[in-house]
């Protein structure tokens, strides 16, 4: 018996079976696209390749880098969270003006973490159980958390956050005077917590069954139902995830800043994480996606703006620029769905 | 645009004059970099202030070499340009902040490295950690006190009785606003007026008419508005023309009217002389100012003040002079 | 109009395969020919070539004895060729008069308008004379599957198509649908059109078609005239084999039932259903389309609501109640339509495998899953149920239907299930997976597992089943067992005892 998918494997060219193998692992792209910017960029840009243009980039990842591994998990599910960056502000404002009235650290970080999640908790509960749209559920969520911001600050930023948080979360740890450098230069640590978040998400996600739950559901909701997959708690679990990232956020950006606002990202970054997202290999379909791939789909953009302001040249550019890779990016998407 | 015609209307602070009557150290060194994180371009203020230091830069006796980065309104993308430009090696990081508070923790960065940091138009939080090396920004006092003054002046030659003034602020909790309502009050003190009533129009016509209209029927006597800005003109406006009060200056109703920031609808209503005095909200002093500190900021120079630009007072006498009309922006 | 179309001594190869070689075919105008062979075996690249896709290397069309080039799919259109799909394709939203005529809209009287009357009509006469009373301004999602087709039909019928190849239609009808799509079929075969209609039913071929042609491994093996030919010469010509007899039934039935349904009822669908699946068994679920049996199944399920009714579970520890939950987790259910809720079409075949029993792979408090045996369960499960299938890596979609149908069963088979439901296992499947996936459920109920088998296929059914219940307007109708399984009598018993009479 003759097997079309048979023939059509076995009469592939070289060309075609390096295709096969791209689309069998999307998050080369990102990776590929991210190490070749960082070789032109070294080469051409100055100050590229600086130890403290490095940490600079390094704990710029921190500010969106828990935002995108939120929506990587909803988006792999087969959903959209718009709402997580005006969360960010809810989180930060309610937990800062805790900080601010008590003194407590811990008491206000728990507080971002608790909004954070109670936002992802109603769009979990929202979408999962009560079965409305994603796209619309976030949307409203999102105009939500930034009502409540600045109805709870009344447009005021809150400031007098005690040192030790601030100190704590913003720092530059392990100063090294390499290179030409005349003032020491740390790791920043938001850096590395959000390395340490993706490596520990991202391994949840790739490797355990947790992870394979969220992919067969983004892939097919339906099958996965039938195939013993807890479709609605999975779903809620991402949304859930997404908002916690989102109150970690709250913790990064308010000590980064020394004080929470009520638009402390706003929705022209929105763009930003969902094409980090896409980049990286997820689909707005659902069932694909990677951490790995969403780390450098971030990283790729985060090179690219700061490429950008380093030769001074117009930030409009960039917009253009990153406009232009997120619908190739898509485009590509299509053409390996054929 | 002329050096003359700016000297003839800008004053600093006192201490700041000192500062500026300091002898020249800086203009010998060589290009001086600076890094602009600036909000964005979309509004009027942003785009005019970014050409117009641009215009100043380059006619500059020091090479300028200005950095522009724009942060979409969002204080997490200002703070990585600023960033972007520490790890430039910029010699002066000039921010208009987004949020006053949030910028102190990019000015503190910058000292970090090494970096002098210039505030613009939008002074570092008093309350914040770490103030910027400098300030220029408007004098929001002045604005109103010479708006009001050169109506004041006005009235006494007209021979008009000099009373109460009806005061239509902004928001209450903007500081601007809060400064230019000082700016009247010593205006009046100055001329043994008095304000009866503040009315609060939230930088909004149609809330400024609301709260105008009671007021002008429970002083039906009043003879000087003063408004917080020409954005709420409009509505002022319409309450004297329904109450039948709207008239040039001349005729036996009009009221006296001043102004601050000099809009369009500011300059026709001067022109049309229904509108009395207007102090504008002088972008262009200010980017001159900026321009010229510059050098000296990258040079080492320290600041003990700021550096508030105090603008020309429009009239109708005066509003289609050229050396006035030279510093319009706002068109 | 009539036309006689000739395809000589077409061949079209793919790297690796030839398709098509040298195949000959003539259909007379009047003529209805049966179009049959195994998935892979060439009717869609023949197919392809008549509808200007594929331009082949050797050979050519002739249309009333004259060659035509069908380059691009509007060749074939002008040419008077016209497919009907067995995956319609349509607007939803739209009326049945616009989807006829959406590429041919009369225009209004105002510029960028449609003359909506002019078009309805048009429909109207179109769908006449079919024979059809499909209301022109219904929207086309109100319509039944049967109803969309005759619109596709009259569809091609209005734009003058003088040939028309039918693919697969019967696969997803009722029969009441079948009958009205044969007599329309009959209709246009009365008005001269030459007709080419493909099928895996060999009863429709028997039924309707004048002539018939088998294809294997892209060649054509036998055609003629089906009145010379007997139904296992045809099967012989499709599979290269002869095909054996149905397996004598020696199977041991377990006497305590393993799931009892009672009383089951879901409003307005299922009206209190009472049923029992034995151990080891086949129970047959027979029954129109429309008449609740996948209902059934996924209200048990907890897949749709079910507002009345209980469930009785009896394992080893006597009988207890049983909730949608805990049936769903140890039943295997190879649904109706793999494509929609069967498989993970854009995942690997080995992920599809192990989709159902991930718990088996995962180890650790951080549940971290075991892919390297993950894939060798799905490399010896393609092994066991041999799937055809370039790596046990390749896309879920890149599968023919059988195949993708033996993932489905492998997904299942790993559990080891208690109860196995199957919905339509071997719709759209050639006739050598058919037997497979025949002769793979006898084995699980063998080796005790409740199978509840339902499919449109009289023949299947009489094959497979054990017992039968037949469900009709909601209800359980009535039950037949063993001998007394026959065609005639489910038909019977599905449609009604008015129909029967009749």
């Amino acid at each position: 018996m003759v097997d079309e998918s048979q023939f059509r494997a076995s009469g592939a060219s070289p060309g075609l079976k390096l295709w096969h193998w791209i689309s069998a692992n999307p998050a080369l792209l990102p990776v590929a696209l991210s190490v070749a910017m960082a070789i032109i960029f070294a080469l051409t840009v100055p100050k590229f390749a600086d130890l403290r243009n490095i940490m600079n980039i390094f704990g710029q990842l921190g500010f969106l880098g828990f935002l995108c591994i939120g929506m990587t998990y909803v988006m792999v599910a087969g959903g959209i969270d718009l709402s997580s960056y005006t969360v960010v502000s809810a989180s930060a404002v309610v937990g800062a003006t805790a900080m601010v009235a008590t003194d407590s650290t811990l008491l206000g970080c728990v507080l971002m973490l608790a909004i954070g999640c109670s936002f992802g908790i109603v769009n979990g509960i929202a979408v999962a159980y009560l079965r409305m749209i994603p796209f619309i559920v976030t949307l409203s969520t999102m105009v939500v958390a930034e009502g409540f911001a600045i109805w709870f600050t009344q447009a005021q930023s809150v400031y007098g956050l005690p040192d030790a948080f601030i100190d704590n979360f913003s720092a530059r740890i392990l100063p090294m005077t390499l290179g030409i450098s005349p003032r020491p230069v740390g790791i920043p640590v938001a850096g590395i917590a959000v390395l340490v978040a993706a490596l520990a998400l991202g391994f949840v996600l790739s490797r355990t069954i947790y992870g394979r739950r969220v992919y067969l559901t983004g892939a097919n909701e339906e099958t996965a139902r039938i195939s013993g997959v807890k479709v609605r708690r999975i779903e809620f679990s991402t949304y859930a995830i997404a908002g916690i990232m989102a109150g970690i956020t709250a913790i990064v950006l308010t000590a980064d800043l020394g004080t929470a606002t009520t638009a402390m990202v706003r929705d022209v970054r929105l763009m930003d994480i969902i094409a980090a997202t896409v980049i990286g290999g997820a689909s707005l379909k659902g069932g694909k996606g990677s951490i790995l791939g969403t780390m450098f789909g971030l990283l790729f953009l985060t090179m690219l703006s700061n490429a950008f302001n380093l030769l001074g040249v117009s930030p409009f550019i960039a917009m253009v620029i990153k406009g232009s890779v997120l619908v190739a990016v898509i485009g590509l998407d299509v053409l390996r769905a054929k | 645009m002329t050096r003359l015609t700016r000297r003839g209307f800008m004053a600093t602070t006192a201490a700041a004059s000192a500062a500026l009557g300091a002898p020249a150290i800086v203009h010998a060194q060589g290009k001086v970099t600076v890094g602009m994180a600036w909000p964005g371009m979309q509004d009027a203020v942003w785009s005019t202030s970014h050409k117009l230091l641009n215009e100043f830069a380059a006619a500059s006796d020091t090479e300028i070499e200005l950095v522009f980065t724009a942060a979409d309104m969002d204080v997490a993308k200002q703070a990585s340009d600023a960033n972007d430009l520490i790890s430039r090696g910029v010699d002066v990081l000039l921010v208009f902040p987004i949020d006053s508070k949030a910028i102190s923790s990019s000015v503190k960065r910058a000292r970090d490295a090494g970096i002098p940091s210039m505030a613009f138009l939008r002074q570092v939080h008093a309350d914040a950690r770490h103030q910027a090396d400098v300030f220029v920004g408007i004098d929001a006092k002045y604005q109103q006190l010479s708006s009001a003054r050169t109506v004041f002046e006005k009235m006494k030659a007209d021979g008009a009785e000099v009373g109460e003034v009806l005061w239509v602020s902004g928001d209450i909790r903007d500081e601007n606003s809060r400064l230019r309502g000082v700016g009247l009050q010593e205006a009046c003190d100055e001329h043994g007026a008095s304000i009866a009533q503040d009315l609060v129009g939230n930088w909004d016509p149609q809330q400024a008419a609301a709260a105008l209209a009671p007021a002008l029927k429970a002083y039906p006597d009043i003879n000087h508005i003063s408004v917080a800005s020409d954005v709420m003109m409009s509505g002022v406006r319409q309450v004297l023309q329904d109450a039948g009060r709207w008239a040039p200056h001349g005729e036996p109703s009009h009221i006296y009217l001043s102004s601050v920031d000099v809009f369009p609808i500011g300059l026709e209503l001067l022109r049309s002389g229904h509108l009395d005095a207007d102090t504008i909200f002088d972008v262009t002093g200010m980017c001159r100012e900026a321009v010229d500190l510059m050098p000296r900021l990258a040079a080492g120079e320290s600041f003990d003040s700021d550096i508030l630009i105090q603008g020309p007072v429009f009239t109708p006498d005066n509003v289609d002079d050229p050396e006035m009309q030279a510093q319009l922006w706002a068109t | 109009m009539t036309a006689t179309l000739h395809m000589e001594g077409v061949t079209k190869a793919f790297p690796g395969v030839k398709a098509l070689d040298c195949v000959s075919i003539t259909v007379q105008a009047g003529e209805v020919m049966g179009l049959v062979g195994v998935n892979g075996a060439g009717k869609s690249t023949l197919m392809n070539v008549l509808g200007g896709i594929y331009m082949p290397e050797e050979g050519h069309v002739e249309i009333n004895g004259r060659r035509v080039e069908l380059r691009r799919p509007s060749d074939a259109d002008e040419a008077g060729i016209a497919f009907i799909h067995q995956e319609l394709l349509y607007f939803p939203t739209l009326t049945v008069a616009e989807n006829m005529f959406i590429s041919r809209l009369p225009a209004g009287r105002l510029p960028f308008t449609v003359d909506k009357r002019a078009a309805q009509n048009r429909a109207g006469e179109a769908l006449g004379q079919l024979g059809s009373a499909i209301r022109p301004s219904a929207p086309m999602e109100t319509l039944s599957v049967g109803e969309k087709q005759v619109v596709e039909i009259a569809r091609a019928v209005a734009q003058g198509a003088d040939i028309v190849i039918f693919d697969e239609p019967s696969s997803s009808l009722s029969i009441k649908e079948k009958d009205a799509l044969f007599a329309i079929v009959r209709k246009l075969k009365a008005e001269g059109k030459a007709i080419i209609y493909i099928s895996h039913f060999l009863d429709e071929i028997e039924e309707l078609c004048d002539s018939y042609a088998v294809l294997r491994n892209g060649r054509l093996v036998g055609s003629g005239s089906v009145a010379t030919v007997t139904r296992s010469q045809i099967v012989e010509l499709i599979v290269g084999q002869a095909m054996s007899g149905p397996a004598a039934r020696k199977r041991k039935i377990g006497g305590a039932p393993r799931l009892t349904l009672s009383g089951i009822r879901r409003d307005g669908i299922l009206h209190g259903i009472d049923l029992e699946f034995k151990r080891g068994e086949v129970l047959g679920l027979w029954g129109l389309l429309g008449s609740g049996r996948t209902e059934l199944i996924r209200s048990i399920l907890g897949l749709d609501p079910m507002h009345g009714g209980s469930m009785t579970f009896n394992d080893d520890g006597g009988s207890r109640p049983i909730g949608h939950r805990e049936l769903l987790e140890r039943t295997a259910y190879v649904t109706e339509n793999r494509r929609t809720d069967g498989l993970f079409l854009d995942e690997a075949v080995w992920k599809n495998i192990s989709a159902t029993t991930l718990d088996q792979y995962a180890a650790g408090r951080m549940r971290v899953l075991d892919k390297a045996a993950e894939e060798r369960t799905a490399i010896s499960m393609i092994e066991r149920l041999t799937i055809r299938t370039p790596s046990h890596r390749a896309r879920a979609a890149n599968l023919s239907g059988g195949n993708q149908q033996k993932v489905v069963f492998a997904k299942w088979l790993n559990r080891k299930p208690e109860i196995l439901i199957l919905d339509e296992p071997t719709r759209g499947v050639d006739v050598g997976a058919k037997r497979e996936i025949g002769e793979l459920v006898e084995s699980l109920a063998d080796s005790g597992s409740s199978v509840l088998l339902v499919t449109s296929e009289i023949e299947e059914m009489v094959a497979l089943a054990d017992r039968v219940a037949v469900i009709r307007d909601g209800v359980i109708a009535s039950e037949a067992k063993g001998e007394s399984i026959t065609e005639a009598d489910l038909m019977a018993a599905a449609m009604g005892t008015e129909a029967a009479d009749a």
